[in-house]
Protein backbone atom coordinates (compact mmCIF):
# COMPACT_ATOMS: atom_id res chain seq x y z
CA UNK A 1 0.00 0.00 0.00
CA UNK A 2 1.36 3.43 -0.87
CA UNK A 3 2.26 5.93 1.79
CA UNK A 4 -0.69 8.23 1.00
CA UNK A 5 -3.12 5.32 1.21
CA UNK A 6 -1.67 4.26 4.53
CA UNK A 7 -2.05 7.77 5.88
CA UNK A 8 -5.59 7.92 4.57
CA UNK A 9 -6.43 4.59 6.20
CA UNK A 10 -4.96 5.79 9.47
CA UNK A 11 -6.97 8.99 9.32
CA UNK A 12 -10.15 7.04 8.49
CA UNK A 13 -9.54 4.72 11.45
CA UNK A 14 -9.07 7.72 13.70
CA UNK A 15 -12.27 9.25 12.32
CA UNK A 16 -14.13 5.98 12.95
CA UNK A 17 -12.78 5.80 16.50
CA UNK A 18 -13.97 9.35 17.16
CA UNK A 19 -17.59 8.37 16.60
CA UNK A 20 -17.35 4.71 17.56
CA UNK A 21 -19.29 5.21 20.76
CA UNK A 22 -21.83 7.64 19.34
CA UNK A 23 -25.43 6.66 19.83
CA UNK A 24 -28.84 8.25 19.71
CA UNK A 25 -29.86 10.22 22.80
CA UNK A 26 -31.98 8.42 25.39
CA UNK A 27 -34.97 10.60 24.58
CA UNK A 28 -35.30 8.82 21.23
CA UNK A 29 -35.75 5.46 22.93
CA UNK A 30 -38.17 6.94 25.45
CA UNK A 31 -40.29 8.43 22.68
CA UNK A 32 -40.27 5.17 20.74
CA UNK A 33 -41.19 3.11 23.80
CA UNK A 34 -44.06 5.49 24.51
CA UNK A 35 -45.28 5.03 20.94
CA UNK A 36 -45.06 1.26 21.30
CA UNK A 37 -47.12 1.38 24.50
CA UNK A 38 -49.68 3.67 22.89
CA UNK A 39 -50.03 1.33 19.93
CA UNK A 40 -50.46 -1.68 22.22
CA UNK A 41 -53.13 0.24 24.13
CA UNK A 42 -54.95 1.16 20.93
CA UNK A 43 -54.80 -2.45 19.75
CA UNK A 44 -56.24 -3.73 23.03
CA UNK A 45 -58.94 -1.11 22.84
CA UNK A 46 -59.76 -2.06 19.26
CA UNK A 47 -60.20 -5.65 20.41
CA UNK A 48 -62.34 -4.99 23.42
CA UNK A 49 -64.31 -1.87 22.76
CA UNK A 50 -67.00 -3.46 20.56
CA UNK A 51 -67.70 -6.06 23.24
CA UNK A 52 -67.59 -3.45 25.98
CA UNK A 53 -69.79 -1.11 24.02
CA UNK A 54 -72.24 -3.91 23.35
CA UNK A 55 -72.35 -4.83 27.02
CA UNK A 56 -72.92 -1.21 27.96
CA UNK A 57 -75.66 -0.95 25.37
CA UNK A 58 -77.39 -4.06 26.61
CA UNK A 59 -77.24 -2.81 30.15
CA UNK A 60 -78.47 0.62 29.13
CA UNK A 61 -81.34 -0.79 27.13
CA UNK A 62 -82.28 -3.21 29.84
CA UNK A 63 -82.22 -0.55 32.55
CA UNK A 64 -84.24 1.78 30.36
CA UNK A 65 -86.90 -0.72 29.42
CA UNK A 66 -90.34 -0.12 30.90
CA UNK A 67 -91.01 -2.88 33.36
CA UNK A 68 -94.44 -4.47 33.17
CA UNK A 69 -95.10 -3.79 36.81
CA UNK A 70 -93.65 -0.30 36.73
CA UNK A 71 -95.52 2.99 36.55
CA UNK A 72 -97.10 3.28 33.10
CA UNK A 73 -96.88 7.07 33.04
CA UNK A 74 -93.14 7.09 32.44
CA UNK A 75 -92.11 7.16 28.81
CA UNK A 76 -89.81 4.31 27.89
CA UNK A 77 -86.33 5.38 26.99
CA UNK A 78 -85.93 2.56 24.55
CA UNK A 79 -87.71 2.16 21.28
CA UNK A 80 -87.55 -0.72 18.90
CA UNK A 81 -87.20 0.45 15.32
CA UNK A 82 -87.43 -1.50 12.16
CA UNK A 83 -84.92 -0.64 9.48
CA UNK A 84 -86.11 -0.99 5.94
CA UNK A 85 -83.24 -3.21 4.66
CA UNK A 86 -81.31 -5.62 6.80
CA UNK A 87 -77.82 -4.27 6.17
CA UNK A 88 -75.91 -6.56 8.46
CA UNK A 89 -72.73 -6.61 6.44
CA UNK A 90 -72.63 -2.90 5.70
CA UNK A 91 -69.35 -1.62 7.15
CA UNK A 92 -70.59 1.87 7.74
CA UNK A 93 -73.97 3.47 8.17
CA UNK A 94 -74.08 6.84 6.48
CA UNK A 95 -77.05 8.17 8.35
CA UNK A 96 -79.98 6.86 10.24
CA UNK A 97 -82.21 5.17 7.69
CA UNK A 98 -85.85 5.92 7.41
CA UNK A 99 -87.44 4.00 10.16
CA UNK A 100 -90.81 3.60 11.62
CA UNK A 101 -91.39 3.35 15.27
CA UNK A 102 -92.96 0.29 16.68
CA UNK A 103 -93.49 -0.54 20.28
CA UNK A 104 -90.92 -2.47 22.19
CA UNK A 105 -93.43 -5.15 22.84
CA UNK A 106 -94.05 -5.85 19.19
CA UNK A 107 -93.13 -9.43 18.34
CA UNK A 108 -90.05 -9.26 16.14
CA UNK A 109 -90.32 -12.46 14.30
CA UNK A 110 -91.07 -11.39 10.77
CA UNK A 111 -87.60 -11.76 9.25
CA UNK A 112 -84.11 -12.96 9.88
CA UNK A 113 -83.41 -10.21 12.36
CA UNK A 114 -85.36 -8.51 15.10
CA UNK A 115 -86.09 -4.83 14.95
CA UNK A 116 -83.38 -2.52 16.24
CA UNK A 117 -83.59 -1.72 19.92
CA UNK A 118 -82.31 1.83 20.23
CA UNK A 119 -80.86 3.21 23.40
CA UNK A 120 -82.51 6.58 23.67
CA UNK A 121 -80.19 8.04 26.29
CA UNK A 122 -77.46 9.19 23.91
CA UNK A 123 -77.32 11.93 21.29
CA UNK A 124 -77.86 10.91 17.67
CA UNK A 125 -74.95 10.37 15.30
CA UNK A 126 -74.60 10.62 11.56
CA UNK A 127 -72.21 7.75 10.99
CA UNK A 128 -71.28 4.52 12.65
CA UNK A 129 -70.58 0.85 12.20
CA UNK A 130 -72.48 -2.37 12.62
CA UNK A 131 -70.52 -4.88 14.67
CA UNK A 132 -71.44 -8.55 15.00
CA UNK A 133 -71.38 -10.02 18.48
CA UNK A 134 -72.91 -12.94 20.36
CA UNK A 135 -74.93 -12.50 23.53
CA UNK A 136 -76.08 -15.07 26.00
CA UNK A 137 -79.48 -16.66 25.57
CA UNK A 138 -80.55 -15.24 28.92
CA UNK A 139 -79.74 -11.70 27.83
CA UNK A 140 -81.50 -12.18 24.49
CA UNK A 141 -84.54 -13.55 26.30
CA UNK A 142 -84.83 -10.28 28.16
CA UNK A 143 -85.53 -8.69 24.80
CA UNK A 144 -88.09 -11.30 23.92
CA UNK A 145 -85.71 -13.29 21.74
CA UNK A 146 -85.63 -16.99 22.51
CA UNK A 147 -83.04 -18.85 20.49
CA UNK A 148 -82.42 -21.96 22.52
CA UNK A 149 -79.69 -22.66 25.02
CA UNK A 150 -76.65 -21.30 23.10
CA UNK A 151 -75.51 -17.77 22.43
CA UNK A 152 -77.58 -15.62 20.15
CA UNK A 153 -75.94 -13.74 17.29
CA UNK A 154 -76.62 -10.04 17.39
CA UNK A 155 -75.57 -6.86 15.67
CA UNK A 156 -74.68 -3.68 17.48
CA UNK A 157 -74.76 -0.27 15.89
CA UNK A 158 -71.87 1.80 17.24
CA UNK A 159 -71.64 5.47 16.44
CA UNK A 160 -68.40 7.10 15.28
CA UNK A 161 -68.00 8.46 18.81
CA UNK A 162 -67.57 4.88 20.01
CA UNK A 163 -70.89 4.75 21.85
CA UNK A 164 -73.20 1.85 21.11
CA UNK A 165 -76.64 3.01 20.07
CA UNK A 166 -78.71 0.02 19.07
CA UNK A 167 -78.83 -3.73 18.97
CA UNK A 168 -80.77 -6.30 17.06
CA UNK A 169 -80.76 -10.05 17.22
CA UNK A 170 -80.30 -12.51 14.40
CA UNK A 171 -82.72 -15.35 14.51
CA UNK B 1 -36.17 -13.22 31.48
CA UNK B 2 -33.81 -10.73 29.89
CA UNK B 3 -31.21 -13.44 29.31
CA UNK B 4 -33.86 -15.59 27.61
CA UNK B 5 -34.91 -12.74 25.39
CA UNK B 6 -31.36 -11.69 24.64
CA UNK B 7 -30.72 -15.01 22.93
CA UNK B 8 -33.61 -14.51 20.53
CA UNK B 9 -32.97 -13.80 16.88
CA UNK B 10 -33.89 -10.46 15.39
CA UNK B 11 -36.84 -12.00 13.59
CA UNK B 12 -38.19 -13.51 16.81
CA UNK B 13 -37.74 -10.20 18.62
CA UNK B 14 -39.51 -8.43 15.80
CA UNK B 15 -42.52 -10.72 16.18
CA UNK B 16 -42.64 -9.90 19.89
CA UNK B 17 -42.38 -6.20 19.15
CA UNK B 18 -45.38 -6.50 16.86
CA UNK B 19 -47.25 -8.15 19.71
CA UNK B 20 -46.47 -5.05 21.78
CA UNK B 21 -43.73 -6.49 24.01
CA UNK B 22 -41.67 -3.56 25.22
CA UNK B 23 -38.70 -5.56 26.51
CA UNK B 24 -38.28 -7.10 23.05
CA UNK B 25 -38.28 -3.66 21.50
CA UNK B 26 -35.71 -2.38 24.01
CA UNK B 27 -33.41 -5.24 23.14
CA UNK B 28 -33.85 -4.84 19.40
CA UNK B 29 -33.25 -1.10 19.75
CA UNK B 30 -30.09 -1.61 21.79
CA UNK B 31 -28.81 -4.12 19.27
CA UNK B 32 -29.15 -1.87 16.26
CA UNK B 33 -29.57 1.78 17.11
CA UNK B 34 -25.86 2.51 17.55
CA UNK B 35 -24.95 1.32 14.09
CA UNK B 36 -27.85 3.10 12.46
CA UNK B 37 -27.10 6.31 14.34
CA UNK B 38 -23.40 6.23 13.46
CA UNK B 39 -24.12 5.43 9.84
CA UNK B 40 -26.55 8.35 9.61
CA UNK B 41 -24.17 10.63 11.51
CA UNK B 42 -21.22 9.78 9.29
CA UNK B 43 -23.27 10.10 6.14
CA UNK B 44 -24.98 13.36 7.05
CA UNK B 45 -22.46 14.92 9.44
CA UNK B 46 -25.42 16.11 11.52
CA UNK B 47 -26.37 14.65 14.93
CA UNK B 48 -29.89 16.04 14.54
CA UNK B 49 -30.37 14.35 11.17
CA UNK B 50 -28.96 11.11 12.59
CA UNK B 51 -31.38 11.28 15.52
CA UNK B 52 -34.30 11.80 13.14
CA UNK B 53 -33.21 8.85 11.05
CA UNK B 54 -32.98 6.55 14.08
CA UNK B 55 -36.42 7.65 15.21
CA UNK B 56 -37.98 7.10 11.78
CA UNK B 57 -36.32 3.72 11.28
CA UNK B 58 -37.49 2.34 14.62
CA UNK B 59 -40.94 3.86 14.23
CA UNK B 60 -41.21 1.83 11.05
CA UNK B 61 -40.17 -1.23 13.06
CA UNK B 62 -42.92 -0.53 15.60
CA UNK B 63 -45.41 -0.06 12.80
CA UNK B 64 -44.70 -3.48 11.40
CA UNK B 65 -41.40 -3.32 9.45
CA UNK B 66 -43.34 -3.66 6.23
CA UNK B 67 -41.30 -5.32 3.53
CA UNK B 68 -38.94 -7.14 5.87
CA UNK B 69 -38.60 -10.84 5.22
CA UNK B 70 -36.14 -12.73 7.40
CA UNK B 71 -35.79 -15.33 4.64
CA UNK B 72 -34.39 -12.71 2.28
CA UNK B 73 -31.90 -10.89 4.46
CA UNK B 74 -30.82 -9.77 7.87
CA UNK B 75 -32.75 -7.20 9.85
CA UNK B 76 -29.59 -5.09 10.07
CA UNK B 77 -29.50 -4.78 6.28
CA UNK B 78 -33.16 -3.87 6.24
CA UNK B 79 -32.61 -1.16 8.86
CA UNK B 80 -29.57 0.21 7.04
CA UNK B 81 -31.58 0.26 3.84
CA UNK B 82 -34.34 2.23 5.49
CA UNK B 83 -31.85 4.68 7.00
CA UNK B 84 -30.22 5.04 3.61
CA UNK B 85 -33.53 5.85 1.92
CA UNK B 86 -34.32 8.40 4.58
CA UNK B 87 -30.92 10.03 4.21
CA UNK B 88 -31.22 10.19 0.43
CA UNK B 89 -34.71 11.59 0.77
CA UNK B 90 -33.41 14.28 3.11
CA UNK B 91 -30.39 15.14 1.01
CA UNK B 92 -31.74 14.24 -2.40
CA UNK B 93 -30.75 11.15 -4.34
CA UNK B 94 -27.35 11.48 -5.94
CA UNK B 95 -27.53 11.96 -9.69
CA UNK B 96 -25.97 9.18 -11.73
CA UNK B 97 -23.33 11.41 -13.32
CA UNK B 98 -21.79 11.99 -9.91
CA UNK B 99 -20.45 8.50 -10.16
CA UNK B 100 -18.38 9.44 -13.16
CA UNK B 101 -16.33 12.12 -11.51
CA UNK B 102 -12.84 12.38 -12.95
CA UNK B 103 -9.71 11.98 -10.86
CA UNK B 104 -6.56 14.01 -10.90
CA UNK B 105 -3.20 12.34 -10.64
CA UNK B 106 -1.88 12.68 -7.10
CA UNK B 107 1.83 12.99 -6.90
CA UNK B 108 2.23 13.66 -3.19
CA UNK B 109 0.63 12.45 0.04
CA UNK B 110 -1.90 15.12 0.99
CA UNK B 111 -1.89 14.05 4.66
CA UNK B 112 1.83 13.87 5.16
CA UNK B 113 3.27 16.19 7.78
CA UNK B 114 -0.12 16.92 9.38
CA UNK B 115 -1.00 16.12 12.97
CA UNK B 116 -3.55 13.37 13.42
CA UNK B 117 -6.26 15.79 14.53
CA UNK B 118 -5.70 17.84 11.40
CA UNK B 119 -5.69 14.72 9.26
CA UNK B 120 -8.96 13.57 10.75
CA UNK B 121 -10.59 16.95 10.29
CA UNK B 122 -9.47 17.16 6.67
CA UNK B 123 -10.65 13.64 5.96
CA UNK B 124 -13.98 14.44 7.57
CA UNK B 125 -14.41 17.47 5.34
CA UNK B 126 -13.30 15.64 2.23
CA UNK B 127 -15.65 12.75 3.04
CA UNK B 128 -18.59 15.12 3.48
CA UNK B 129 -17.89 16.49 0.01
CA UNK B 130 -17.85 13.11 -1.74
CA UNK B 131 -20.81 12.07 -3.89
CA UNK B 132 -23.21 10.04 -1.78
CA UNK B 133 -22.50 6.66 -3.39
CA UNK B 134 -18.79 6.98 -2.74
CA UNK B 135 -19.23 8.46 0.72
CA UNK B 136 -21.47 5.52 1.52
CA UNK B 137 -18.82 3.01 0.43
CA UNK B 138 -16.23 4.62 2.70
CA UNK B 139 -18.64 4.94 5.62
CA UNK B 140 -19.83 1.35 5.42
CA UNK B 141 -16.54 -0.37 4.59
CA UNK B 142 -13.91 1.80 6.28
CA UNK B 143 -15.80 3.38 9.17
CA UNK B 144 -18.52 0.83 9.95
CA UNK B 145 -16.15 -2.00 9.01
CA UNK B 146 -18.85 -4.05 7.33
CA UNK B 147 -17.74 -6.77 4.95
CA UNK B 148 -18.01 -6.27 1.20
CA UNK B 149 -20.71 -8.93 1.14
CA UNK B 150 -22.76 -7.17 3.81
CA UNK B 151 -22.47 -3.85 2.03
CA UNK B 152 -23.34 -5.45 -1.29
CA UNK B 153 -26.47 -7.01 0.21
CA UNK B 154 -27.48 -3.75 1.81
CA UNK B 155 -26.98 -1.67 -1.32
CA UNK B 156 -28.36 -4.31 -3.64
CA UNK B 157 -25.25 -4.37 -5.81
CA UNK B 158 -22.56 -6.91 -6.63
CA UNK B 159 -19.56 -7.34 -4.36
CA UNK B 160 -17.34 -6.22 -7.22
CA UNK B 161 -19.28 -2.98 -7.46
CA UNK B 162 -18.69 -2.32 -3.76
CA UNK B 163 -14.96 -2.93 -4.24
CA UNK B 164 -14.70 -0.62 -7.23
CA UNK B 165 -16.76 2.10 -5.54
CA UNK B 166 -14.56 1.93 -2.47
CA UNK B 167 -11.41 2.05 -4.54
CA UNK B 168 -12.68 5.04 -6.46
CA UNK B 169 -13.95 6.69 -3.28
CA UNK B 170 -10.51 6.46 -1.65
CA UNK B 171 -8.89 7.87 -4.75
CA UNK B 172 -11.42 10.70 -4.77
CA UNK B 173 -10.73 11.35 -1.10
CA UNK B 174 -7.02 11.64 -1.74
CA UNK B 175 -7.74 13.88 -4.69
CA UNK B 176 -9.88 16.18 -2.62
CA UNK B 177 -7.47 16.16 0.28
CA UNK B 178 -4.71 17.16 -2.03
CA UNK B 179 -6.95 19.96 -3.34
CA UNK B 180 -7.53 21.17 0.22
CA UNK B 181 -3.88 21.78 0.92
CA UNK B 182 -2.35 25.09 -0.06
CA UNK B 183 -0.03 24.95 -3.06
CA UNK B 184 3.01 25.79 -0.92
CA UNK B 185 2.35 22.91 1.46
CA UNK B 186 1.82 20.45 -1.37
CA UNK B 187 5.11 21.46 -2.96
CA UNK B 188 6.88 21.00 0.33
CA UNK B 189 5.46 17.52 0.64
Amino acid sequence: MSQENENLQRALRALAAETAAASAPDRVQRALSAELRARARRRRLATWWPATAAAALLLGIWLGRPHPAGPPAEAPSVAAIEFAPAAAAAPAVQSAPKARLVTAATPANRGAVTPWFFYAGVPPVERGQVVRIRVSAATAAQFGVYGGAGDVPAQVFIGDDGVARAIRFVR
Amino acid sequence: MLSDTSRLSDAALLRRVHAGEESAFDLLYRRHQGRIYRYALRMSGSPEAAEDVVQEVFLAVIRGARGFDAAHGALASYLYGMARNLLFRQGGAPPADELEEGLAVIDADPLEGLHQAEQVERVRQALAGLPAHYREAVVLCDLEELSYAEVAEMLGVAVGTVRSRLHRARALLLDRLSGQRPEKERCRA
